[in-house]
């Protein structure tokens, strides 16, 4: 199996993966279901820290629970606990975030039996200089309650351990999503959708491991594809790889994204400081932000423009998990900002099912119209 | 023939004083530019003290009106109409495009719409201060935001009082470098002991309606808090708010009733939908009367949520025995007012159900109403999972699919029919007269 397949087959898998490793190292899991939770300390109190993600089948277990006008993104995430599939969970953990997520979060925490679980205030207004003194002071809060649980103390050393693992893979992704700049690209935009969504719930540790082996292989497999359009995908928490996967097969390459389970995950890393817990907390502040932290200046707009320029890309497809309100008040600015830097602009609404041979009309119908300008 | 009690009932006294102040408030705002006033700009909920202690200046709280324009239908759809064709998806916060609506076409209900200088927004939902951001790029004016947290039960608070002060003394320095104006801190400390006041009043005025019968129904709540989100820090507010308790007080004593036949009572979980006030007329011919919401009770009302979930009265900054003769006194009395607020507090999800349940003990509640709001992603939310532990409890309720601010959104025959229906499983049968 090639290592692309390998990521393939983990992320399809990732249940089975993440119930093996609970019973090989006998440690907990926690699932999380924002990428604002600070996963390093988890994983330095020995805790395998799994985002929630969907699985994009139709599923009406959730209605009791969420209105349908919540997004069909957080209403998947909630379907996939009370099917079952999480039953492997130890804890859930979430950090502030939308109200839908909080929505989940509560759910869960109602009908899903977890021995822990744990809400941290994470600021919203990351801009205000007095952000990162709250969000430190929250750590330490989660620290203690995670100590609590764990029957153990979270070592400066074990946190140093976390820090550096998780680092190391984000210097990883950064190195994979290098491969995407070229042209053609060295790896697809579905393959790099998997890659880091596998990163999501597997060991940091092993996971690096396939990422090295990955920026040795992938290179020098010889790419077949000519040059395509380059797109870029920007919007909602999005886990659909199959989407990326048909774009692609349309004459397109997704060679960047702006997605908290994509680019946003990774981007920077943490700066190390003696007090760790404070590196930590400067790390999440200086995130690519969540349009719902993007207060009072618009700067996850800069983040995307750069993206944008050094993905050298042609076009982009805004997408907007349904009834998303905080990306849906940034859709008209953004839709403007590309478009006034001649960056065309598709627009598509997602469900928990897509509409595949709609989207693929006019996703088609896209990369006509971007092409004479390509040419 | 059913037979049932007759309360008495009749107007309140200070109603035409409510309406006055009301008008006189919107009025100030409106024709602030004329005098050459500063205008500061919010979405909901915030401290009328802070950006109105500086000579000259006031705020325009807009949570009170895109209730005016939704209250007309055909002005609620032109805004939303005109929201969509600048590219904003039509389910995006329905107050934030009444609002906005209403900018881009430069009209209201007051006429045109206001110049305001700066923004200023308690960001507590996740619309607040994106709602704002629109508001100060189409104005090209500064924008402030402050971020009010959401703290689950049990947890710590002082650290988040902390950065409240912080985040609001910041503030005040910021709103003396765009309006070039001295922050007036006696004024401020006066309006912040005002506003706390109001707000425990408002509480009490909202606890007397857990008597039998309620004295005042959710339509009288609604317009009665209108002066207390236009202007909570002025000695008119407070000798208003005074009065008002005194009569609700006197209505209790001698069981003057909003609704004389008053056999059955409901509470409404949501935002209203204002274009369509007379829903909540509709169970009274069933002697059903709606006695509030969580809405009314606590976006004016200081409110603690005690461990049970119980909704109580807060203690004022006195009563704490807190200082309040500084800036900074009155800064930490504000910060304690937002941690400690059960309202926003419930927006965390976290708890509520356990909150919607006591609710429903406390005021003496038989059915419970939900709206489930195509237009606010804020306060349904909870609502089904209090409607499955309603269910477990026998606590009968029912939900209706609608909008506080866009009329296209309610089909007026399926909303009253379920209504109706839902009188019928409550055993009620229209009264005779």
């Amino acid at each position: 199996m090639g290592i692309s397949e390998k990521f393939h087959d983990l992320l399809n898998n990732r249940h089975q993966y993440t119930s093996e490793w609970k019973e090989k190292k006998g440690d907990k899991v926690v699932g999380y279901l924002c990428n604002y939770v600070p996963e390093e300390m988890l994983y330095a109190a020995g805790i395998l820290p799994v985002r929630i993600l969907g699985s994009h089948e139709p599923q009406d277990i959730t209605e009791p629970h969420i209105f349908n006008m919540y997004c069909p993104f957080c209403r998947d995430c909630l379907a996939q606990g009370l099917q079952g599939r999480y039953n492997y969970l130890d804890g859930i953990v979430t950090a502030h975030t939308c109200m839908h997520m909080r929505q989940v979060f509560d759910s869960w925490t109602k009908h899903l039996p977890v021995s822990y679980s744990y809400y941290m205030y994470m600021p919203a207004h990351v801009q205000s200089k007095y952000a990162q003194e709250l969000l430190l002071e929250e750590l330490v809060c989660f620290k203690q309650s995670l100590e609590g649980w764990i029957g153990n103390t979270i070592s400066d050393r074990a946190l140093d351990k976390a820090i550096d693992a998780y680092n190391t893979n984000r210097r990883l992704l950064k190195q994979a999503y290098e491969l995407r700049k070229s042209d053609p690209p060295a790896i697809s935009g579905a393959e790099a959708m998997e890659m880091v969504l596998t990163s999501m719930f597997m060991d940091k540790e092993e996971h690096s491991r396939l990422l090295q082996q990955a920026l040795t292989e992938l290179p020098k497999r010889k790419n077949s594809r000519e040059s395509q359009i380059r797109l870029m995908l920007i919007g909602s928490a999005n886990d659909d790889v199959e989407f990326a996967r048909m774009t692609e097969s349309l004459g397109a390459d997704v060679v960047i994204e702006d997605h908290c389970t994509g680019s946003r995950y990774f981007w920077h890393e943490v700066v190390p400081e003696e007090n760790r817990l404070a590196a930590i907390a400067a790390n999440l502040i200086k995130k690519p932000p969540c349009p719902q932290k993007d207060l009072v200046e618009r700067e996850r707009f800069s983040y995307v423009l750069d993206l944008a320029r050094d993905y050298d890309v042609q076009g982009a497809i805004v997408i907007q998990q349904k009834f998303c309100d905080p990306h849906e008040f940034d859709i008209p600015p953004i839709r403007a900002l590309l478009e006034k830097n001649d960056i065309p602009v598709l627009f598509l609404e997602f469900d928990l099912t897509i509409p595949a041979g709609q989207f693929r009309t006019r996703i088609e119908a896209f990369l006509e119209m971007l092409q004479p300008k390509v040419a | 023939m059913t037979t049932y009690q007759r309360y008495q009932t009749k107007p309140l006294d200070c109603w035409q004083l409510s309406k006055e102040l009301r008008a006189k408030f919107f009025q100030e705002i409106w024709t602030a530019k004329d005098g050459g006033k500063t205008i500061g700009i919010g979405l909901g909920l915030f401290s009328n003290s802070l950006p109105t202690s500086f000579p000259d200046a006031v705020f325009a709280e807009m949570g009170t009106y895109f209730t005016i324009v939704a209250n007309n239908p055909e002005q609620a759809i032109q805004c939303a109409e005109t929201v969509s064709a600048r590219g904003y998806p039509a389910d995006i916060c329905h107050a934030a495009q009444l609002i906005w609506g209403s900018m881009f076409l430069d009209q209201g209900p007051f006429g045109p719409f206001l110049r305001p200088d700066f923004c200023i927004q308690l960001h507590f939902c996740e619309t607040q201060g994106k709602a704002t951001q629109v508001m100060s790029e189409y104005f090209n004016i500064p924008s402030f935001c402050i971020d009010a947290p959401l703290i689950p039960p049990g947890r710590p608070q002082e650290h988040f009082k902390k950065n409240l002060v912080a985040q609001m003394q910041e503030a005040i320095e910021w709103m003396e470098k765009v309006t070039g104006k001295k922050f007036d801190d006696e004024a401020f400390v006066h309006g912040v002991r005002n506003e706390w006041e109001v707000a425990v009043l408002w509480a009490k005025i909202c606890e007397l309606n857990k008597n039998i019968p309620a004295p005042l129904d959710i339509r009288m709540l609604s317009s009665l808090s209108a002066p207390l989100f236009l202007k909570r820090n002025s000695d008119e507010t407070v000798n208003y708010t005074r009065i008002l308790y005194d009569e609700v007080q006197d209505r209790v004593k001698n069981q003057i009733a909003a609704l004389g036949a008053e056999r059955c009572r409901l509470l409404h979980e949501g935002v209203p939908p204002f274009y369509f006030l007379r829903f909540f007329r509709i169970p009274e011919k069933y002697g059903a009367v709606f006695i509030g919401s969580s809405l009314d009770f606590g976006a004016c009302g200081a409110f603690e949520r005690q461990e049970n979930g119980s909704w109580r009265i807060a203690k004022t900054p006195k009563e704490l025995g807190m200082a309040m003769k500084t800036r900074e006194d009155a800064l930490y009395a504000l910060a304690h007012y937002f941690v400690t607020s059960a309202f926003m507090r419930s927006l965390l999800v976290i708890g509520k159900t356990e909150e919607q349940i006591k609710r429903v003990e406390d005021w003496q509640v038989d059915g419970v109403v939900f709206h489930c709001d195509r237009g606010c992603q804020a306060l349904p939310a909870g609502m089904p999972e209090a409607r499955l532990a309603f269910k477990e409890r026998g606590i009968p309720s029912m939900v209706y699919e609608a909008s506080h601010g866009d009329p296209r959104e309610l089909t007026e025959a399926q909303v009253v029919d379920r209504l109706e229906s839902f009188m019928e499983t409550l055993g009620l049968d229209p009264l005779d007269d």
